[in-house]
């Protein structure tokens, strides 16, 4: 096919024209149809909440992580504390809260805040309770030994920090009293329930033999 | 086209009389693309009008980095097409050749004459080369253009190109 050829069938292309009909009325039916403004894709108010949505976790995952530096008494202490106790919900190891607390006992003493210490330290010794009882037995073995573990790590902040050490020594003696517990627990259970029996049966057999020599 | 784009800007806000101005520009480019692919008047009409009116629905989206405004109201109307193609199966649009009705035929025998060269044109070719050669070396548009009206990748637009010269044994340049 010729160059002049094709240009002939393309202008016979181009001059194909609407009907009148079209061409004049076609607007007039088309701008009845049409919105005021053409529609967003995402409508305004959805994306108002999103952006809200997006914004609120934002600011949520700020504020979570800067309350991980609150101690006892800062105001942000509160969304720390909620953001650990998911943590632990989620993990369901209690263990992690004791960890927590130990942590922020030593971060106070070196910052030696003794009002706060001391609240923290109250803070240590309900975590140290709490784990005692809800720990799985399980994992009590592994709860002792981070017990004995954090004691160690106290007696060290408690040397190089004397003027603190009666604080300290709560502490000290949280993890210790919370080590021993756990043994303790069972094993003077078990120790007195033994004793109760055995000075029950002597208290028997003696009157027996008592009666018996009457 | 600058006058196209601000166009688009004021109907992007609402401005309908704006919008009104795109119709006026592209309804004739619009309605031979769709009859010569069609092949009924009254139906090429029909897509028209569902054209804008979709291209007015979605203009929130439409993005001058993505492509001019002509290549976006173009690719609605072929789309529109193809869904009327399918909807109807009068005939598949890989068939071929969309003869017209004969009403839809010029009453003159004159215009009759020179429409049927079109046709001719067209009818050996499948309907995506139909497209192509129509957007291209009729309407004048860019490879590019042309390319996103089709959603193909230029490299496979211009091989295709010169198979539809080869067909048509036009000797032209691409």
């Amino acid at each position: 096919m010729r160059r002049e050829e094709f240009e002939q069938i393309k202008s016979i292309y181009l001059n194909m024209q609407p009907s009148p009909a079209l061409s004049e009325g076609g607007w007039l039916e088309l701008v009845g149809k049409l919105n005021k403004k053409p529609r967003r894709f995402f409508p305004i108010f959805f994306r108002l909440v999103l952006t809200s949505f997006v914004m609120l976790i934002l600011a949520g995952a700020g504020l979570v992580k800067l309350s991980q530096a609150s101690v006892p008494g800062d105001a942000l202490y509160s969304v720390k504390r909620l953001s650990e106790d998911l943590v632990v919900e989620i993990t369901g190891d209690v263990k992690k809260k004791v960890e927590f607390r130990a942590n922020e006992v030593l971060k106070v003493a070196g910052e030696k805040d003794e009002e706060t210490l001391k609240k923290a330290t109250d803070e240590y010794k309900k975590a140290v309770e709490e784990a005692s009882s809800k720990t799985r037995d399980e994992e009590k073995e592994q709860l002792k030994e981070n017990l004995r573990n954090q004691g160690i790590r106290f007696e060290e902040s408690k040397r190089s920090n004397p003027d603190l050490s009666d604080k300290l020594e709560k502490a000290i003696e949280a993890a210790k009293k919370g080590s021993g517990e756990i043994k303790g627990d069972k094993d003077r259970k078990g120790k007195e329930d033994k004793k109760g029996n055995e000075s029950g049966n002597d208290g028997h057999k003696s009157g027996e033999s008592d009666s018996g020599d009457d | 086209m600058d006058e196209v784009e601000g166009l688009v800007r004021r109907a992007k806000k609402g401005e309908r009389d704006a919008y009104g101005k795109i119709y006026e520009i592209f309804l004739p480019k619009i309605f031979r693309f769709v009859y010569y692919l069609a092949g009924k008047r009254e139906q090429a009409e029909d897509i028209c009008q569902e054209t804008f009116l979709k291209a007015w629905k979605a203009l929130s989206t439409f993005s001058e980095s993505r492509g001019t405004f002509q290549a976006y109201l173009f690719k609605i109307a072929r789309n529109l097409v193809i869904d009327w193609q399918r909807k109807k199966k009068e005939q598949p649009f890989v068939a071929g050749f969309d003869a017209p009705s004969h009403e839809d035929l010029s009453e003159d025998l004159q215009t009759k004459e020179r429409e049927a060269m079109v046709w001719k044109l067209l009818e050996g070719l499948e309907p995506v080369e139909k497209q192509i050669l129509v957007l291209r070396y009729f309407e004048d548009f860019s490879t590019g253009e042309v390319a996103r009206v089709m959603k193909m990748k230029e490299g496979a637009l211009r091989v295709r190109i010169h198979r539809i010269m080869a067909k048509c044994r036009i000797e032209l340049e691409i």
